[in-house]
């Protein structure tokens, strides 16, 4: 009966539409379990496919994060022996010696993973981190720009990390980190973190009207000012016009006094209250 | 909350999952019926008038060897010579199978597996051809990721039935000695112009609301949306011909009720009809009742997932505001199949009326579809200050506001975008709650220890100190399998064993207003928070559950639910079972009570009446007979001279009045008498009331 319905099947069938799921592995040992259920869990999986050079690698990643560096460096070296070509070991290895501030070592790793995998944003964001390390500022900036043109959502963090060694550049740095700030706003839209960071950068290259106005806009319709009254007393206080800033900071006190009561007793308006209260001595 | 005739229409919502959600016949993780004793069962099951009520019943994954299986099944007494051969039946209705024009089945299979439906054979791989039978191995075996691998087929609708109609599988192993077996089916109709997801609402403001759903083809996009079913006036359209739609209506009304429908210009697809509805939010300042209904790893389609929503909805008899997600939505990686399954099915019938707001579990990393699934206010949408991620952000609601933030990838160290973005939150907000929401958990001894947990360490240890020095009242967590939720906390950032109730426990009580007292937080620099562990809506299991900071740790599974009504909130655990098992109060004030008397004669009745409080606050009234004071207490420099006489303890009612009569003497006549209240706070503080200075007459 059997071998009689099998018949019926057309044989255009047998030409399957393979859908593979290629289920990571390492998200699913990474589960809802603890560091040592994780491990045993990976450790039954290899022990049912000991050949499978990809275990390893997955292993290597739970004992990295959870700092066994000899470990996980034991498995890599496992999963190099079975397959050398496992396509991530590069930059498991790079993200192994990071993990330890090896980082000359993490750099030389990443930089033979990116000649063959140049799309990798994750990889470049590693590549950047490692170069500011290194204090290679321009090198960390031109991988944080690499890694944001691969990505496929740019995240803040991002430009942040750009700015940062371009600020640390030896040429034009605060006007590229500024630049750097302004590109990500523009890319990004609406985002307090990248304003700020501009209003620093500006403060900082003396050109106290454009901060000033940044804080205007920003503060514009805001139900409490002390903060931005604050931030304003900042730029122009670091900029030698401390008369103008005592009085934000006094407006700021002013602000602070009619907050509600349980918003004024708050640890951070308590220190603001401090800050403005110091600079005003 | 609703009006009478919204309500009753909330509770004729069909929120149970449907026998196969849109689209799909059968889902992965539908429960099936299998046979797992190594029996020679010949060709009669395949039938699909087989009776297999005798046969044992579970969910897919089903399996052994891998631990990712949701029904672990027998392989036999001997690992060494396992049965070769496990049956599998599942029964699904079809209205109108005639309406199917384009099927799809795809099949998880480790090793070999042959599919039948409705008694044809319609598939097999990975088998020999001709008879086979309980015997007959695998051809091949199956290793590595193939195991984890869906095969995908077209199939003929033509052998579909209206009614039951059965589709059966038999799984092989390639060898007695092989150490896995893996098996899982869905089967899709895929014909053009039904929905596959949706519709689900998503960044409902007061004038704007975003409604969401997924075609199986390319079509346009209409909503029509109006005050009641039938009556949907106005009408939005969007030409572009996409698969997942996403419609933004604005100029909506603060704190009113839409009912809508989705489709494109030649279709409408759902709604128009009672369960399609929403309400915008409340005009900012509003202190009207909310409830949030909170899921902490709820990605685990299952009898679990189904019990603890169940739960809710039996239990539940008001407006849910908001659903809030504390990430892994959808094991193991998030991806589509996974959020389809866990999270859109599953929550399907809430989906449509509750805007949801989440945060990213590890579960949720960069393959994960959760950013595509999910539309988060980057840009201040809902309030706050605008992140520029949907990572983390912030949204008011109504009184409250909730800060989200990123665990699994977001840089807590000082000066980065997201701890930058949160300085500048909490310094803009004057909300009378502030809760906070991450998916590791700063506190924990369940399926994971936030001592060792390499995401939870820094939150504890740099992100929770700035959230308490911005004022927030509660932290909900999930990660962790479990239920877990601590005393009344200020200042604990190190490891578990660092924990001291006398430094770190403003309130080491259990905060439930039938037991110790509600908490009440005072006006101060620190005045505490409640963190709380809820990732268990769909699995549990793990952990000592013995942190020092906890009042209540539970390794079961349930949801948790927050009240707020002005200056009160409360939470409680609501188990599977449909039980509260922890219920605690938090009440914050900002001003002092007043206290008024009346009715102040010899003899007679007086009414003693302390307002402006909180509702639930505990309350004293003392009073002296020899004078003004100032006498030094535990609360603070009392307007009275000793001996003090106390009246009390009263709890204030709803609208935060305590009012009581008081026999007066009828010899106390001409008497002078000094009377103050206090309103009890967490941690042995109080706020004291105007002191009244009277002649009894």
């Amino acid at each position: 009966m059997r071998s009689a319905l099998h018949g019926l099947v057309p044989l255009w069938l047998g030409a399957l539409l393979a859908a593979c799921t290629l289920l990571s592995m390492a998200n699913a040992a990474l589960a809802h379990e603890g560091a040592h259920q994780q491990l045993a869990r990976a450790n039954a999986r290899i022990a049912a496919e000991p050949g499978e050079a990809g275990l390893y690698l997955q292993r290597a990643v739970l004992y990295r994060l959870h700092r066994d560096f000899a470990a996980a460096a034991t498995d890599l070296q496992r999963a190099a022996l079975i397959d050398p070509d496992l396509a991530t070991l590069d930059l498991e290895r790079a993200q192994l010696a990071a993990a330890q501030q090896q980082w000359l070592d993490a750099l030389g790793l990443l930089e033979r993973y990116l000649e063959q995998q140049p799309q990798d944003a994750t990889a470049w964001l590693l590549h950047g981190k490692t170069c500011f390390r290194l204090q290679r500022f321009e090198a960390s900036a031109s991988a944080y720009l690499r890694a944001l043109e691969s990505l496929e959502r740019a995240e803040p963090e991002v430009y942040h990390r750009r700015a940062r060694a371009l600020e640390a550049c030896s040429t034009r740095g605060l006007e590229r980190a500024l630049a750097c700030a302004e590109g990500g706003l523009q890319d990004l839209g609406r985002c307090i973190s990248l304003e700020l960071l501009a209003v620093d950068y500006e403060s900082r290259l003396g050109r106290v009207s454009a901060a000033l106005q940044r804080l205007t806009r920003l503060s514009a319709g805001a139900r409490r000012q002390e903060s931005w009254r604050v931030r304003r007393g900042d730029v122009l206080w670091d900029n030698q016009r401390r008369g103008e800033a005592q009085l934000e900071y006094r407006a700021a006190l002013e602000a602070i006094e009619r907050l509600r009561p349980r918003t004024r007793a708050t640890a951070a308006v308590v220190a603001l209250q401090e800050h403005a209260t110091q600079r005003l001595k | 909350m609703l009006p009478a005739t919204h309500f009753c229409l909330l509770l004729l919502a069909p929120f149970a999952l449907p026998a196969s959600a849109a689209g799909q016949l059968v889902v992965r993780g539908a429960d099936w019926s299998y046979l797992d004793d190594g029996s020679d069962l010949g060709s009669a099951w395949i039938s699909p008038f087989f009776d297999d009520s005798a046969w044992a019943v579970g969910p897919a994954q089903f399996g052994y060897g891998d631990g990712d299986e949701a029904s672990v099944i027998s392989f036999g007494p001997d690992p060494d010579n396992k049965h070769i051969t496990t049956y599998f039946r599942h029964e699904f209705q079809l209205a109108n199978a005639a309406a199917v024009q384009d099927l799809t089945l795809r099949v998880q299979r480790d090793d070999g597996v042959v599919v039948y439906l409705n008694g044809f054979e319609v598939w097999r791989d990975n088998m020999p051809t001709g008879l086979v039978d309980f015997l007959t191995p695998a051809a091949a075996r199956i290793r590595g990721n193939s195991e984890d691998a869906f095969l995908e087929i077209a199939l003929s609708p033509a052998l579909l039935v209206n009614g039951s109609n059965v589709i059966a599988a038999e799984v092989h192993l390639f060898a007695g000695l092989s150490p896995d077996l893996s098996f899982n089916l869905e089967l899709d109709d895929r014909t053009p112009a039904e929905l596959v997801r949706g519709p689900y609402l998503q960044m409902v403001s007061q004038t704007t609301a975003r409604l969401r759903w997924r075609s199986w083809t390319p079509q346009d996009s209409r909503v029509a949306f109006g005050s009641a079913p039938g009556q949907l006036g106005n009408q939005i359209d969007d030409p572009a011909l996409v698969t997942d739609h996403e419609v933004e209506l604005s100029g909506l009304l603060p704190d009113s009720v839409y009912y809508y429908s989705v489709g494109s210009s030649s279709a409408v697809l759902a709604g128009d009809d009672s369960s399609h509805l929403f309400r915008t939010a409340a005009l900012p300042g509003s202190t009207d009742p909310l409830r949030f209904w909170v899921l902490g790893d709820s990605g685990f389609a299952g009898p679990n997932q189904r019990a603890v929503r169940d739960a809710y909805s039996a239990w539940n008899t008001s407006e849910t505001d908001l659903i809030l997600l504390l990430g892994d939505n959808a094991y193991y990686d998030g991806r589509e199949e996974e959020y389809q399954l866990a999270f859109f099915n599953g929550y399907r019938g809430y989906l449509r009326q509750v805007p949801t707001l989440s945060t990213r579990g590890n579960h949720e990393k960069m393959e994960s579809v959760y950013l595509d699934a999910f539309s988060l206010p980057s840009g201040a949408e809902l309030g706050g200050v605008a992140s520029g991620s949907e990572l983390y952000y912030s949204a008011d609601v109504g009184n409250v506001h909730l800060i989200c933030l990123d665990s699994e990838s977001g840089d807590p160290n000082p000066g980065s975008a997201m701890m930058s973005w949160l300085d500048a939150d909490l310094a803009a907000t004057d909300a009378d709650w502030i809760i906070a929401v991450w998916h590791h958990p700063p506190y924990s001894r369940g399926s994971h220890d936030s001592d060792l947990e390499p995401n939870s360490i820094p939150m504890r240890t740099q992100v929770v100190p700035v959230l308490e020095a911005g004022g927030v009242d509660l932290v909900l967590s999930g990660h962790s399998h479990s239920y877990e939720r601590s005393m009344l906390l200020d200042g604990h950032y190190g490891l578990s064993i660092t924990f001291d109730p006398l430094q770190h426990a403003l309130d080491s009580g259990d905060g439930d207003p039938a037991g110790n007292g509600a908490y009440q937080k005072h006006n101060g620099a620190h005045a505490g928070a409640v963190y709380v562990v809820s990732g268990s809506a769909a699995l549990t299991g793990g952990g000592t559950l013995d942190h020092p900071a906890m009042v209540h740790s539970a390794g079961q599974l349930g949801s948790v639910v927050i009240d707020v009504v002005d200056r009160s909130l409360v939470l409680s655990f609501l188990r599977e079972t449909g039980v509260v098992q922890d219920t605690f109060q938090i009440l914050t004030s900002d001003a002092p009570p007043l206290l008024e008397i009346s009715g102040l004669f010899a003899g007679g009745t007086a009414t003693v009446r302390v307002s402006d409080n909180p509702a639930g606050a505990t309350i004293f009234v003392a009073y002296s007979t020899t004078g003004a004071g100032p006498t030094t207490t535990l609360v603070g420099d009392v307007d009275l001279s000793p001996p003090l006489h106390r009246l009390g303890p009263y709890l204030a009612d709803a609208q935060g009045l305590v009012s009581f009569p008081v026999n007066v003497p009828a010899t106390t006549s001409g008497m002078q008498v000094w009377v103050q209240a206090v309103r009890l706070l967490g941690g042995g503080n109080g706020i004291l009331s105007n002191g009244l200075a009277e002649v009894i007459q």
